[in-house]
C-alpha cells in the first residue's frame, strides 16, 4: 500500500462528498418546495396585498419554473451566496448559519467526547463480560438510551437537577436569560464556552460550562448507547481472533489484551460511529436540546424558526423560509460529508488496506 | 514459531487490522505495520508505575478537580443568582436602579412594520395611536386630545396633542398623521383594508388638526384606536430609509429593526439579536407622558417556544411574563410557586366551520343536528382547561352589540333532538359518513376539540378523520389558494369548495384586527368577491347567503349612525346564523398571563390582540 493509493482514495471520497452535497441541495430544494408555502409571506408582513406578493415573488425569482429556480440557486451556491433569510430580517443565510454553528458544534463536540470517554470503556467491558450481568445491563442501557426521546430526557434532567436538587441551571447559556448582559463575552470563535476561556474570563466560563452540563448529558446519552453497542460488537469480534487467544496464552495481561490489542483492532468502526456522532450531535441532535434548554444562538433555533414557527396574532404560521432551510441543509450536509471524510482518513490511518 | 494471522471483520463488515503474534518475541505486528506491543523488557519498564499508583493519582486528580469545580459552582450560585430583577442604569430621569422586564414570546419575529405588523405585542409599545379603547369600550385620548364629527358620521375632525416627540426628537403634528394614514392605506398590507376601508381622504387642517372624510358613517374613534394598522409614525422615516414612494422598500427598512414612533419605548435591537433569540426595547427618555419610579426602562422579549421551559424559567424568577399557549395545566404549579396568574377576556374565539357546499353538509338540518349533539362544556373544559365561555351568535362576548341572549346551541348535548333533526333531514337511520376535519397545529388544543367532536358525533353515524396541519396547508386545503399562480393566501375560486379536496369541517382560532363586531362575521361568513366573482378568502364555510351579507354590511354602517338599528340588525343576523348553522363559535377564549409577583399594574384589555401588555402601565414592586 503506497501513499499514492491513499491519496487517490481520499480524493475519490472528497469528490463523492461534493456529489453528496449536490444531492442534498437537490433533494432539499424540491422537497421544501412541495409544501404549499410562499416565503414572501414572511417578507411582506401580515395579509399582504396580491400586488405586494406578486412583486416580491417576481423580485426573488419565485415565479420562475421550479427547475429554473433550482439552477439559479445552484449558481448562487457555487458563488458562495446561500441567499437571504426572509424570517431573519433579510440577513444573508451563510453568515447567519456560520455564526450560529460554533455554539452547536461545542455542544456536539462535548457530547461526542463524553460518548467516547464513557461509551468505549463500557463497551469494552461489556464485550469482555459477554453474557454476564454487566453485559446484560449495558445492553439494556444502550438500547434504552438510543430509544429515549431527547426532549423528554432533557425535561426529566431539568426537573431533577434544576428544580428538585437546584444544583444546575435549568436553561440558557450561563444559567440566566440576562447572563450576557452582566457578563459580556468577546467574540473570538463564536462559541460562548471557548471564547470565555480564550479571553480569560474564567468565572463566565464556569457559569457557561455549568449551564451546558444538562444539555450535554441530554445530547450525549444517545451517542453513549450507540458507542457502547458499537464498541461491544467490534471488540467482541476482535476478541474472538486467534492472535488474542495466543496473546493470552503467552500471559499478556488481560487489560493489555483488551485495550491494546483488541480495542485497537476494533477501532475503525468505532471511529466512524464517533465521527457521525459528532456530526449528528452538532446539527440534528441539538435541535431538541437547544429548544428544551433555550440555548440560542444555535442551529436548532435557526431551524425551528425557518420552518414556519412565526406565529401572527391570527395564528397564521407555516410559511417556510426556503433559503434558510436550504442553507441549513447544505451546511448540515457538508458537515456530515466532512465527518465521513475524516472517518475515512482515520480508518485508513489505522488500516491502510481499506484504501485498496 | 506459532503464527496466527487473519483479517478480522466487524459486525458491519468493516475491515479491521489483522494482527500477528510473534510468539517468541512476544511482539504483535498489525497489518498497518504498527507494533501493538513491545518487547517484554519494555513492558516490564512500564510496570515501574504500578496500577495502584495510577489509580491513586487519578483519584487525587479527580478529587482536586471536583473540589475546584464545586468551589466555582458554589461561588457562582451565590454571586450569579441573577433574576429578571436585574438592574440597568436609567436614562429616563428616574432616580435609582430600575428593573428589566423579561417577556416570553413563543416565536421570533422581525415584523416591526407598524403599518401591518402582526407582532403588536412588541410594536404597540413603540408606536401610539390617536385614540385608545379602555377594556369597558370607552374611547380615550391618545395622540389626539379630542374629536368631533358631522351629523352623518362621515366627517371627523381630530385635535392633536402638542408637545409629543418622535424617537428622533422631531415633533408630532398633523403632517405625521396624514403621512402615516396615507402610507398605511397605500401600503395596503396587514389589516389596513379592514381598518381604513371607508376612508376617502385625510387632510391637515392646521398644525394640530386633522380632518378625516369617510365614505359611509363610521365610528372613527374605534378605527383610530385599532390595535392594527393605525399607528402613527414620523415622516422622517423616508429620509432615514432612503426610499421614496416605495412602500415595500420601506417595509424592509422596518423589518431591519428601525423605528421612529412616539411610544414609550424604542427598538434597541439588531438583526443579530434575533439569532440570540430576543428583541430588546429601551425607554424613550422624552416620552410625553413622562416616567415615574418603578417603571421598566428596558424590555426584553425572549423567544421561548417550549412552554415547559418558560414555566421553569418563570419559577426560577428569570421570566416576568409568560403566556401559556393553551397549556393551562401549568396554572396550579405556577400559582403554588408564588407567581400571579391574570385571566382576562379576549376577542379570540374557536370557530367551527362546515363546508356548506359538500354533500349532507349542504343541508342546514344536518348542520343543526351536528351542532345540537356537541357537548360545549366538555369542549371548553377538556380542550381549554375551562378558560373559555360558550357563546351564541356572530359577535364575541365583550364586543359592542354582543347579545348575551342570542340563540345558541348547547351547552349540553341533546342527542335525541339531533337524531330528530336528522330524521327531518331525511336520514332517520343516521348519516353513516366519514368526514375530514382540519385544524392548524399552531393551536394544538384544537386537536383535542376535534377528538371531542369525534366522540360527540359518533351516535349520529359520523366518523371524523382528524387532520392537523400548518396554517398555510390549512389555507390551501380550504381554497385560499390561487391555482393559476400556485400561491397560497391568494383568493381562490368558490367552485373549489365543492371538490373532494376541500375539507368537510374546519376548526379555527380567530381574532379580528379591530373590535368592530362586523369584522369577524364578515371575514368568516359573508360573501367575498373579487372583480364580481365569488371567491374564497377566509370564508371557509362557503356560506353564500346574500341577505346575510347585505344586512351585515348595513349593520356596519348603522353602528355609528344608528346604534339601535344596528343592534336590531345584529339580532336578526344572530337568528339567521342560528337557523342556517354554517358554523358556530364553540367558545370565546380567555387570555391567561403569568406574571412575576414583582410586576404590578397589568390590566387585561381585549381590544388589543390577545390582551397584549402595554409595558408602560406596569410597575416593578420589590
Amino acid at each position: 500500500m503506497n501513499d499514492l493509493n491513499v491519496g487517490a482514495y481520499l480524493v475519490k471520497r472528497a469528490l463523492l462528498t461534493v456529489v453528496v452535497v449536490i444531492g442534498t441541495i437537490t433533494i432539499t430544494f424540491f422537497l421544501s418546495h412541495v409544501v404549499p408555502s410562499n416565503p414572501v409571506i414572511l417578507l411582506a408582513g401580515q395579509n399582504p396585498t396580491p400586488e405586494q406578493i406578486a412583486r416580491l415573488t417576481h423580485e426573488y425569482g419565485l415565479d420562475e419554473p421550479l427547475y429554473v429556480q433550482f439552477l439559479i440557486y445552484l449558481r448562487q451556491v457555487f458563488s458562495g451566496n446561500l441567499g437571504i433569510s426572509f424570517s431573519f430580517s433579510l440577513q444573508p443565510v451563510l453568515p447567519l448559519v456560520l455564526q450560529t454553528l460554533p455554539n452547536s458544534m461545542t455542544l456536539g463536540a462535548l457530547a461526542t467526547l463524553l460518548a467516547i470517554v464513557v461509551g468505549i470503556p463500557l463497551g469494552v467491558e461489556s464485550a469482555r463480560r459477554t453474557g454476564r450481568k454487566f453485559d446484560s445491563l449495558m445492553r439494556i442501557f444502550s438500547v434504552s438510551s438510543v430509544a429515549l426521546p431527547q426532549f423528554w430526557l432533557g425535561l426529566i434532567l431539568q426537573l431533577i437537577f434544576a428544580v428538585y436538587l437546584g444544583i444546575l441551571p435549568n436553561a440558557s447559556y450561563g444559567g440566566s436569560l440576562l447572563f450576557f448582559d452582566m457578563h459580556p463575552v468577546k467574540t473570538v470563535t463564536g462559541s460562548y464556552l471557548i471564547d470565555s476561556l480564550l479571553t480569560g474570563n474564567f468565572v463566565t466560563f464556569v457559569a457557561i460550562a455549568k449551564s451546558m452540563v444538562l444539555p450535554v448529558l441530554t445530547l450525549a446519552l444517545y451517542p453513549i448507547g450507540l458507542m457502547i453497542k458499537q464498541t461491544r460488537s467490534s471488540v467482541m469480534a476482535a476478541l474472538s481472533q486467534d492472535y488474542i487467544r495466543t496473546a493470552r496464552a503467552y500471559g499478556i495481561k488481560e487489560r493489555e489484551v483488551n485495550y491494546r490489542f483488541a480495542l485497537k483492532n476494533a477501532l475503525p468502526p468505532i471511529i466512524v460511529t464517533a465521527a457521525l456522532t459528532f456530526a449528528y450531535s452538532s446539527t440534528l441532535g441539538v435541535i431538541y436540546v437547544e429548544e428544551v434548554f433555550n440555548l440560542a444562538p444555535g442551529l436548532g433555533f435557526l431551524l425551528r424558526s425557518s420552518t414556519g414557527t412565526g406565529i401572527s396574532s391570527t395564528g397564521i404560521s407555516g410559511a417556510l423560509d426556503y433559503q434558510l432551510i436550504l442553507g441549513l441543509a447544505i451546511v448540515v450536509g457538508i458537515f456530515y460529508a466532512i465527518a465521513n471524510l475524516v472517518a475515512d482518513a482515520l480508518q485508513i490511518y489505522f488500516d491502510r488496506r481499506i484504501a485498496r | 514459531m506459532f503464527i496466527a494471522n487473519r483479517v478480522a471483520l466487524s459486525d458491519h463488515g468493516t475491515k479491521v487490522p489483522a494482527c500477528t503474534v510473534k510468539a517468541l518475541s512476544r511482539q504483535v505486528l498489525c497489518s498497518d505495520n504498527s507494533v501493538q506491543n513491545k518487547r517484554e523488557g519494555k513492558m516490564k519498564t512500564r510496570k515501574a508505575v504500578s496500577r495502584t499508583q495510577v489509580v491513586v493519582t487519578v483519584v487525587v486528580i479527580l478529587i482536586l478537580l471536583v473540589s475546584g469545580l464545586y468551589y466555582y459552582f458554589v461561588t457562582l450560585s451565590t454571586t450569579q443568582n441573577t433574576t429578571s430583577a436585574q438592574t440597568t442604569p436609567t436614562s429616563t430621569g428616574v432616580s435609582g436602579p430600575v428593573p428589566t422586564l423579561v417577556i416570553q414570546r413563543n416565536a421570533p419575529t422581525s415584523d416591526m412594520d407598524p403599518r401591518s405588523t402582526s407582532s403588536i405585542d412588541v410594536v404597540q409599545n413603540v408606536y401610539e395611536t390617536l385614540t385608545y379603547i379602555l377594556p369597558n369600550g370607552t374611547v380615550i385620548p391618545g395622540l389626539a386630545t379630542s374629536w368631533t364629527h358631522n351629523s352623518d358620521y362621515t366627517e371627523w375632525q381630530y385635535t392633536l396633542r402638542q408637545g409629543v416627540k418622535f424617537h428622533d426628537g422631531t415633533p408630532f403634528n398633523s403632517t405625521a398623521v396624514v403621512f402615516s394614514v396615507k402610507n398605511i392605506v397605500k401600503w395596503g398590507g396587514g389589516d389596513a383594508p379592514d381598518v381604513w376601508g371607508n376612508l376617502i381622504d385625510v387632510k391637515a387642517t392646521g398644525p394640530y388638526t386633522v380632518n378625516f372624510t369617510m365614505s359611509s358613517p363610521t365610528n372613527l374613534p374605534f378605527v383610530t384606536s385599532s390595535a392594527y394598522s393605525a399607528f402613527i409614525f414620523s415622516p422622517n422615516i423616508l429620509k432615514y430609509s432612503g426610499v421614496e414612494n416605495d412602500t415595500l422598500a420601506l417595509h424592509t427598512w422596518f423589518v431591519s429593526f428601525h423605528d421612529d414612533g412616539s411610544g414609550p419605548y424604542t427598538i434597541n435591537s439588531t438583526a443579530s439579536s434575533l439569532e440570540k433569540g430576543q428583541i430588546e426595547l429601551d425607554a424613550f427618555p422624552s416620552y410625553w407622558r413622562g416616567w415615574n419610579p418603578g417603571q421598566y426602562t428596558r424590555v426584553i422579549y425572549k423567544f421561548i417556544s417550549n412552554v415547559n421551559t418558560a414555566v421553569q424559567l418563570a419559577q426560577a424568577g428569570q421570566l416576568d411574563v409568560i403566556g401559556l399557549s393553551g397549556q393551562f395545566q401549568y396554572v396550579p404549579q405556577l400559582l403554588s410557586s408564588g407567581l400571579k396568574v391574570r385571566i382576562g377576556p379576549s376577542f379570540a374565539a374557536i370557530w367551527l366551520l362546515f363546508n356548506t357546499l359538500h354533500q349532507y353538509l349542504n343541508n342546514s338540518l344536518v348542520r343543526k343536528a351536528l351542532l345540537t349533539a356537541i357537548d360545549y362544556n366538555q369542549v371548553v373544559n377538556q380542550a381549554y382547561f375551562g378558560y373559555g365561555h360558550p357563546f351564541g351568535g356572530i359577535i364575541n362576548p365583550g364586543k359592542p352589540f354582543y347579545d348575551a341572549n342570542a340563540p345558541r346551541y348547547g351547552p349540553a348535548p341533546n342527542i335525541t333532538l339531533a337524531k330528530q333533526l336528522l330524521k327531518q333531514a331525511g336520514y332517520p337511520g343516521g348519516l353513516n359518513v366519514t368526514w375530514t376535519i382540519t385544524y392548524s397545529t399552531g393551536s394544538p388544543f384544537l386537536g383535542t376539540v376535534a377528538q371531542i367532536l369525534q366522540t360527540n358525533w359518533k351516535p349520529l353515524g359520523v366518523t371524523l378523520n382528524i387532520q392537523g396541519m400548518s396554517f398555510g396547508q390549512l389555507a390551501k386545503k380550504a381554497g385560499y389558494f390561487n391555482p393559476q399562480t400556485g400561491t397560497t393566501f391568494q383568493p381562490g375560486p368558490l367552485s373549489y369548495a365543492k371538490s373532494s379536496q376541500a375539507q368537510d369541517i374546519l376548526l379555527l382560532n380567530w381574532v379580528g384586527a379591530t373590535a368592530d363586531p362586523w369584522l369577524v362575521p364578515n371575514e368568516l361568513f359573508a360573501i367575498q368577491t373579487v372583480n364580481g366573482q365569488q371567491v374564497i378568502i377566509y370564508n371557509w364555510s362557503y356560506y353564500t347567503n346574500s341577505t346575510f351579507t347585505n344586512i351585515l354590511n348595513q349593520a356596519r354602517v348603522d353602528e355609528a349612525l344608528n346604534p339601535a338599528k344596528a343592534a336590531a340588525e345584529f339580532k336578526q343576523l344572530n337568528q339567521m346564523f342560528y337557523d342556517a348553522a354554517p358554523g358556530v363559535g364553540l367558545f370565546a377564549e380567555d387570555q391567561v398571563w403569568v406574571l412575576s409577583p414583582h410586576v404590578q399594574g397589568y390590566v387585561p384589555n381585549p381590544f388589543y390582540g390577545f390582551d397584549y401588555i402595554f409595558v408602560y402601565q406596569l410597575r416593578y414592586s420589590p
